[in-house]
């Protein structure tokens, strides 16, 4: 009796002992972001700025504006230090200026706001070029720059800015119409802490008439920018994540020829749609295209419109998507707008002596009532309201050269960004999502 | 015709009364009067005149033994040499002087017999080793039944009664006054065989003297008497070996005794040592008067002396006795007995010393990794049980919740033994030893043959069960391993037969459950679960109340711990284990079990039968991780999963032969299958062998010294670490996403080895962390700041790790890597866990902070908690504020934690008193 009780207790425990279970490890209660959903680029804490350029010839400067009351540490970071620091506030009617904070050269700054987020935007205008954008929130986990080109006469820089206090390491994802582009000097690029490392696109892979680069940092973080010089003007634009749909309010401009430009780093097809809005609010031809992954797709806009208009493009999959518009003497070129909002903050209008034009889109199926308020740094505003039929663009001219900034309200859900031309010469640039 | 020749004449013997201090010799000298033969005359020698009535017919009186001679009229031939305790019968002086005219000896002895019980024997001479330590031959209380009555030559006499030839006498230089009582009589035996002369026993001589007691040959004036005896007797050659090995057993001999509780062994080594530096002018003096002193006249001593250390036999055969805790006798055996390194006990204790320390050369040589729990033990012994008795809990952000107990455990053996990491060591190494003593003498007391102990020895502390927890890095489980088959034992042992028998025995269960529970608090129920499973195969109830009762008895020591968190929360927090024991592994064991209870009989089949249930249930409890056991429950399943399957490998290995011979051939086939299984699985536990660190991990936390080599004034700060849980120390905290993480303190130490629960400021950095991960903040420095962390180091994979791949005032320490990948980054803002409104930083000094007296208040960044001073207290957020006016700030603690802490202890220290006291006086009755 003792072997058969012994016997069963031991085979029962045992049995069941066996079927257990490992212990579930501790399941999320919050979710987080991955990698695959980078963030939306609404305004945050921080803003880097790896491009601006002045000289006895060309200025620069930096626009800030925040969502209320802030304060604002402008950083320039050479050599592994910080070479320059400036500070600011701004209020809820306000916004700053900062011009030439560095007298020559090529600059790569950090922003950091307390008190409230904000935005900031670069500008940098003078002989042979008018180029800006907005500075780069959110930190990604992939950097889409599409929309260069290395043709003969070209220059095209991959700027690469580490704020941050650890060595970084970047491969490089390139694609051209020759498909994906290999090399050795692409991959385990060292970007080290607090420095900027200048990529000659053009050296290493020239005569490409269509070059987009995915950086895919490897360790640490960077911020990047493609800087396009064509000789005759500059496009600046900063990189960006990925998203499944795009809106570019500013997509074109009267004499200049648009092409979207996007990249897919994922291994499968994008499909995608591309809608065009005018003043008109009247129904442009779409264009549907497919990008086989990973690699790039251009978009040749010419044609839709006489006049400015903008772009909304939408896929099955994240990509990355850049506007690159030019014309004989000019260049420009912009990120959109990943996501629609009510409120804006649109950086830098009144940079350019001759005036800005901002641009609202309402992709909507509603009309949209919008206010735009100019800011300057002394604090005078002026408040317009402008009505936005659906599936149409608006367009605003900023006249007075001391506004540094716009704040953008609404109610219903648009996008927004703005131009400037000067002599043949352009710029597009994007806002940020407030509110 | 044969003619006779002329009686030779008859031989004139001088009785010499050797008189001890404050002795009467009045009952000897009636004794010498009494004598059939009679004496020429009576000296008693002494330093001053022995107490008898003083009178012209009284004895004459001497200080050395010339002096004697001369106050003798005429030659004697023979020296009678009497103690001044001994009474002689009245035909022992004959026996003496036939047994010396007969055998041509130049010493005699006479038996001793005990004066108050006249049918023991005392002594019967007999053989010494080198050092001189004597070898009686007798047990305890021997009763004389003449089995000793033969006529044999011995190295060693006891001085109770010596007859000597006189000639020898003054030839070597005289009666060595110095020496004590048996050394006395080692020296003339000695100094009698250098110069040839015949030294021997003769029964027929009977005298009475007072016993002395066992222990006599080990006080250290006897010892020193050795010493100074081997200065004197022998030749440079061996005293060139003897001295240093006698040197090593001394101190081994007192190492051993120390351990035992006797704390003069120290005291008596060094005096004995001292005691002849002090002489070593007279005994040099007295080794040139010596007539020889050569290797020839070596020869002859070794010729009666026996190989070896008596001492350290004796140490052997208590160690035997020990690991056979005397459950059985061994058969009477008539022939010669072997020699002690033959003897089952000794071979089995040469084994299991041997295997332990294989299995653990590599902490005895290099001493102990820093991995998992195994933590260095804190710098200060004294300060860690005043934070665990009801002190401030330093893991984390800190608690006033009591610590686990095995870190009071482990600071009270720390302060005994002084040292870090030599007590750690030496705590390891012990627990091990103890684990493969207990559970041979476990299995003796079961009754199983010695193969059986020993192979099950290996499976409790190198089976699977223990291997998994070590590679976990769980030392406490190891620790474990020392009291649970002590307790065990108790529990199977046979009914005491008297209430001190039953006290005693409560008090060891108690006592080696406590050692047990101490480290894996819910091993507490294995001796119930063991009572329980043995009281049913045995069919006696006793074992489960016993086993209950030492549980309870036991309980004590997990207070306040226990009190502090209640029984439900212990049952089910912390991460659980889930052993996965590899099948190869798990097969043998099973196979072993089934099969031998199966087939086997008789106590094979009791003891497997209690293995597998044991170790099923334990399994089953270690594996129950998903059904809501916590990390301790899981623990103690898998104590409980080594202990059954150490008893289940016993039990098959003596399957076949609990059989008989009336077997059919089946059972027998599976018998041995049963045994050649157990055989497999006491392989397996070498696994562990060549590394030689009973299966823990290789060091990991070594790098986290960086700390304190890069500690400002005040000392080292916080470390945030973080990491895939393994390679964390201790437990850990997670993230919302899963993230673990866990701070410590700049030293680690083995009191941060568990984490109180989580509080205020747990929970203020773990939504700084959230955000910092969310890569919202670009200061993470400014951040952890406030929580004294200097450092973020990142010992694997982590979001932490890309978190800090974006930010600006974190700078990475280039080159310094704590884990396989990551690294570590340090703060650019100043990170104090203490710091004064004038920014001066404060020491953490565990457990209190110390720093310069200031005005104002300082702020103290540990979790909230009214208790802190001194002086008003202030809430800062999750932290704390006191003011800075004493220079220290202390944590109040908690009474009631205090009290149960103390409470604990005292109850250790009665149950270890209850059970030595039961332990010395069984060791001072064992024979010599």
């Amino acid at each position: 009796m003792t072997r058969i009780i012994g016997l069963a207790v031991a085979v029962l425990a045992v049995v069941v002992a066996t079927t257990q279970p490992a212990p579930v490890p501790p399941v999320p209660t919050v979710e987080m972001t991955t990698g695959a959903e980078a963030p939306t680029g609404r305004a945050s804490h921080f803003a880097h700025c790896p491009w601006s350029r002045s000289d006895s010839l060309r200025s620069s400067a930096y626009s800030v504006l925040g969502e209320g009351p802030a304060g604002f540490v402008l950083s320039f970071l050479e050599g592994g230090s910080v070479e320059d620091r400036l500070s600011g506030r701004t209020d809820a009617d306000t916004a700053a200026r900062v011009e030439n904070p560095r007298p020559v050269g090529a600059s790569s700054a950090m922003v950091e706001f307390s008190g409230n987020v904000g935005s900031v935007g670069v500008v940098t205008t003078g002989e042979g070029l008018l180029a800006g954008d907005l500075c780069s929130g959110r930190i990604p986990d992939s950097w889409h720059l599409p929309g260069g080109s290395t043709l003969e006469g070209e220059s095209l820089v991959l700027r690469l800015f580490n704020p941050f206090t650890a060595d970084a390491r970047v491969d490089l994802w390139a694609f051209s119409e020759l498909g994906i582009e290999a090399g050795e000097a692409l991959e385990g690029l060292t970007v080290p802490a607090q420095r900027t490392r200048v990529v000659a696109l053009e050296e290493l892979l020239p005569g490409r008439e269509s070059l987009s680069v995915i950086v895919r940092p490897v360790a640490g973080s960077v911020i990047p920018a493609m800087v396009l010089d064509t000789g005759t003007d500059v496009a600046v634009w900063p990189g960006s994540g990925a998203g499944d749909g795009w809106e570019f309010p500013v997509a074109g401009a009267v004499g200049f020829r648009s092409d979207l430009v996007i990249t897919n780093e994922a291994s499968i097809p994008v499909n995608f749609l591309v809608e065009a809005f005018d003043e008109s609010g009247a129904q442009l031809p779409s264009q549907a295209g497919r990008i086989e992954g990973p690699g790039q797709a251009r978009v040749s806009l010419d044609g839709l419109s006489s006049s400015g208009f903008g772009v909304r493009v939408t896929g099955d999959g994240p990509f990355g998507a850049v506007i690159v518009a030019r014309s004989e003497a000019g260049v420009a070129a912009t990120v959109g707008a990943r996501t629609t909002a009510t409120g804006w903050l649109v950086p830098g209008p009144g940079v350019v002596g001759s005036g800005s034009r901002l641009r609202l889109l309402n992709a909507g199926v509603t009309e949209l009532t919008a206010t735009y308020r100019t800011l300057t740094p002394e604090g005078r505003t002026r408040a317009n309201v402008i009505g936005i039929p659906p599936n149409s663009v608006r367009t605003v001219h900023i006249a007075a050269p001391e506004v540094a900034g716009v704040r953008v309200t609404a109610d219903g859900p648009l996008t927004v960004g703005w131009l400037a031309t000067v002599s043949g010469r352009a710029m597009f640039s994007g806002a940020i999502p407030s509110g | 015709m044969t003619q006779s020749s002329p009686p030779s004449p008859k031989p004139r013997v001088l009785a010499l009364v050797v008189a001890r201090r404050g002795d009467d010799v009045a009952e000897v000298l009636a004794s010498i009067d009494s004598q059939v033969y009679e004496v020429e005359d009576v000296v008693v020698i002494a330093e001053r005149r022995p107490g008898v009535t003083p009178d012209a017919n009284g004895p004459k009186t001497a200080r050395r033994l010339s002096e004697a001679l001369d106050a003798v009229d005429g030659p004697v031939d023979y020296l009678w040499m009497l103690d001044s305790r001994t009474t002689a019968r009245p035909d022992a002086l004959v026996a003496l002087i036939d047994a010396a005219e007969s055998l041509e000896a130049s010493v005699v002895g006479s038996k001793v017999l005990d004066t108050d019980h006249p049918d023991r024997l005392l002594s019967v001479g007999g053989p010494t080793d080198v050092f001189g330590f004597p070898y009686t031959g007798l047990e305890t209380g021997e009763i004389d039944q003449e089995q000793f009555d033969v006529i044999r030559d011995v190295a060693f006499l006891e001085p109770a009664s010596l007859l000597v030839r006189r000639d020898l006498a003054e030839g070597l230089g005289g009666l060595d006054h110095s020496l004590p009582y048996l050394s006395f009589g080692l020296d003339i035996c000695q100094r009698a065989r250098v110069v040839g002369g015949r030294v021997v026993v003769t029964p027929g001589s009977e005298v009475f003297s007072r016993a002395s007691g066992a222990q006599r040959p080990t006080t250290w004036r006897e010892q020193a008497g050795r010493l100074r005896i081997m200065l004197k007797t022998y030749s440079l050659v061996t005293l060139a070996w003897a001295l240093p090995a006698l040197f090593l057993v001394g101190l081994a001999t007192w190492l051993y005794r120390l351990g035992k509780g006797f704390i003069t062994g120290p005291v008596d080594w060094v005096r004995t040592w001292a005691w002849n530096l002090l002489y070593l002018p007279s005994t040099l003096a007295a080794r040139r008067r010596a007539p020889t002193t050569s290797m020839e006249s070596d020869a002859e001593l070794f010729r009666f002396q026996v190989r070896g250390s008596l001492e350290l036999r004796e140490i052997a055969a208590e160690l035997g006795a020990l690991l056979g805790a005397g459950a059985e006798e061994e058969e009477p055996d008539d022939r010669v007995p072997p020699a002690f390194w033959q003897r089952p006990d000794v071979i089995t204790t040469v084994l299991g010393v041997a295997l332990v320390l294989v299995l653990t050369r590599s902490i005895i040589a290099e001493g102990l990794p820093a991995t998992g729990y195994l933590l260095p033990l804190a710098e200060s012994a004294w300060d860690t049980l005043r934070a665990y008795a009801g002190g401030w809990h330093p893991g984390g952000l800190g608690s006033p919740e009591p610590m686990h107990p095995s870190i009071g455990a482990t600071a009270a053996i720390q302060l005994l033994l002084g040292g870090r990491g030599g007590a750690a060591g030496i705590l390891t190494v012990g627990a091990v030893a103890s684990g493969v003593a207990g559970m041979v003498a476990l299995i003796r007391r079961l009754g199983l043959s010695r193969g059986a102990r020993l192979v099950a020895g290996a499976v409790f502390v190198a089976g699977f069960p223990v291997l998994w927890l070590a590679g976990q890095g769980y030392w406490p489980g190891l620790l474990a391993l020392g009291g649970l088959p002590w307790s065990l034992l108790g529990v199977a042992g046979p009914n005491p037969e008297t209430v001190r028998g039953w006290t005693e025995r409560l008090a060891r269960v108690g006592l080696a459950t406590a050692a047990s529970a101490a480290f894996v608090p819910l091993s507490i129920v294995i001796p119930i679960l063991f009572g329980l499973v043995w009281a049913s195969v045995a069919r006696r109830s006793r074992p489960l109340v016993i086993g209950a009762a030492g549980s309870v008895l036991a309980l004590p020591v997990l207070l306040p711990w226990l009190s502090g968190r209640g029984i439900a929360e212990v049952l089910g927090s912390g991460a659980p284990f889930h052993p996965d024991p590899s099948w190869w592994v798990a097969a043998p064991l099973v196979v072993a079990g089934a099969a031998a209870m199966m087939v086997a009989r008789s106590r094979p089949l009791s003891v497997a039968v209690t293995g597998a249930a044991i170790g099923s249930v334990g399994f089953l409890v270690a594996r129950a991780g998903s059904a809501g056991a916590g990390q301790e429950t899981t623990v103690a399943g898998l104590i409980a999963t080594a202990a059954g399957a150490a008893l289940v490998v016993a039990g098959a290995l003596d399957a076949p032969a609990s059989l008989g011979i009336d077997v059919s051939l089946p059972r027998t086939a599976t018998a041995y299958g049963a045994m050649v299984a157990a055989i497999v699985v006491g392989l397996t536990s070498l696994i562990a062998a060549p590394a030689g660190r009973m299966g823990l991990p290789d060091d990991r936390f070594g790098t986290l010294a960086f700390a304190s080599s890069r500690a400002e004034a005040h000392g080292p700060d916080r470390v945030l670490l973080t990491g895939p849980p393994e390679t964390l120390p201790g437990q850990h905290r997670v993230l919302p996403d899963g993230t673990p993480y866990r701070l410590i303190g700049g030293v680690l130490d083995y009191p941060q080895a568990w984490l109180p629960e989580a509080r205020l400021g747990d929970a203020a950095l773990q939504e700084t962390l959230v955000g910092l991960m969310d890569g919202e903040e670009l200061r993470p420095g400014e951040l952890l700041a406030r929580f004294g962390i200097r450092w973020v180091a990142v010992t694997g994979p982590s979001p932490i790790a890309d978190a800090m791949s974006a930010q600006l005032d974190m700078r990475p320490l280039a080159g310094l890597f704590v884990g396989e990948s990551g690294g570590v980054w340090e703060n650019d803002v100043p990170a104090y866990r203490a710091v004064t409104d004038g920014g001066e930083a404060w020491s953490w000094t565990p457990p209190d902070y110390e720093g310069r007296q200031a005005g104002g208040s300082v702020r103290i960044a540990e979790n909230a908690d009214h208790r802190w001073g001194p002086g008003a207290w202030q809430q800062d957020g999750w932290a704390n504020r006191v003011p800075a006016e004493a220079g220290v700030a202390t944590f109040g603690g908690v009474g009631s934690f205090r009290f149960q802490a103390r409470a604990a202890g005292v109850v250790v220290i009665l149950l270890a008193g209850l059970s030595l006291v039961r332990a010395r006086r069984e060791a001072g009755d064992r024979p010599v």
